[in-house]
């Protein structure tokens, strides 16, 4: 994906943002689903990402390694001037790294902001009320979670990012 | 935040820069009462807490910042641990208990425009260690700096040690 295309994605999730925000005084419409998420590959496996938790897409960067911390925080990067966590997402599932993901997803929820290494980001999908986890699924995913979006091409994971966020916080 | 003014005229934090555990740190200098050269003996609980030989009597314990941090340890600290030469930061107001490291770099005037707080999902893990600020590294200096506060890093190294002794 190059810059062009990152812009115009990014064009898109703030399009996402403002259509899927309630005005105030207003309730939503019970029938309409018109929250997005953002599509992304780790590790061979599909994921997506609720659009108003994204606040950024951008290209790895310099990585500097954290003292005392596990596997789950691969370091820190600079993102337009500020510090930024990166969360090794491929350790928190537990997924195989067959190569080092080169594409940060800039994710937020309450006071936690953390960039998600992923291989390839891919697209804005429309994001349905999620069907519940196979019971195939590892146990370890399944706080991680929201469940999964059966799509024409493939079972999406949707990630929960207040609890992949919480849990990458508390862990040492 | 006690600051001085660099070279340049910018606002700045003068720091103690340090090297430990194969990471660059700093303390801000008020924190600092003095520093001694000191042996230590045997790592004790949890892998921080060091005894200073007798000469040194009025530190009861240093907090060897390499082992709070839980990084790895130098080969020569496998070797001959009691004989590893070693600083002792001892805070501006004594209380029984230093700092040990391994490698002072001296005094350094840091921008303030370059130190940023800890991200907040990172302050369970570098804010409970006694790690307020980060330097973030750049493409001259590919290490980041990470500023410590000495009086909280000592806090909570001995009352975590305190809480291991109480439950061996």
């Amino acid at each position: 994906m190059n810059s062009a295309d990152v812009a115009a994605l990014l064009a898109q999730l703030d399009a996402a943002m403002a259509a899927t925000a309630t005005p105030e005084g207003e309730s939503e419409a019970p029938e309409r689903h018109t929250a997005q998420a953002l599509r992304f590959e780790l590790c061979a496996q599909d994921f997506a990402i609720p659009a108003t938790q994204v606040r950024a897409i951008a290209r790895l960067g310099q990585v500097a390694r954290l003292p005392g911390v596990g596997p789950h925080i691969a370091g820190i990067t600079t993102l337009r001037g500020a510090v930024l966590p990166l969360i090794n997402l491929a350790a928190m599932l537990g997924l195989t790294i067959e190569h080092p993901p080169q594409q940060v997803v800039v994710v937020a929820d309450g006071p936690f902001e953390a960039g998600l290494l992923v291989h390839r980001v891919d697209a804005l999908v429309p994001l349905p009320p999620p069907l519940p986890l196979l019971d195939t699924r590892p146990a370890q995913w399944r706080p991680l979670l929201q469940g999964e979006l059966d799509t024409s091409e493939s079972l999406v994971l949707v990630i929960n990012v207040g609890a992949l966020l919480g849990q990458a916080a508390r862990a040492l | 935040m006690t600051t001085t003014t660099a070279g340049d005229g910018a606002p700045s934090l003068t720091a103690l820069c340090l090297t430990a555990g194969g990471e660059q740190w700093a303390i801000p200098a008020r924190h600092v009462g003095r520093t001694v050269a000191a042996t230590l003996g045997p790592m004790a609980g949890g892998g921080w807490v060091r005894q200073p030989s007798p000469a040194h009597g009025a530190i009861q314990v240093a907090i060897d910042l390499a082992g709070w941090w839980a990084l790895p340890a130098s080969p020569a600290d496998t070797v001959a641990p009691e004989s590893t030469p070693t600083y002792i930061i001892l805070p501006a107001a004594e209380v029984g208990v230093g700092l040990a490291v391994r490698e002072i770099g001296g005094l350094r005037h840091l921008p303030l425009a370059e130190i940023q707080p800890v991200p907040a999902l990172l302050r369970a893990t570098l804010g409970a260690r006694g790690c307020w600020g980060i330097i973030p590294p750049t493409t001259e200096r590919p290490e980041p700096l990470w500023l410590l506060d000495l009086w909280a890093l000592l806090r909570a190294a001995v009352g975590q040690f305190a809480v291991l002794e109480s439950h061996p």
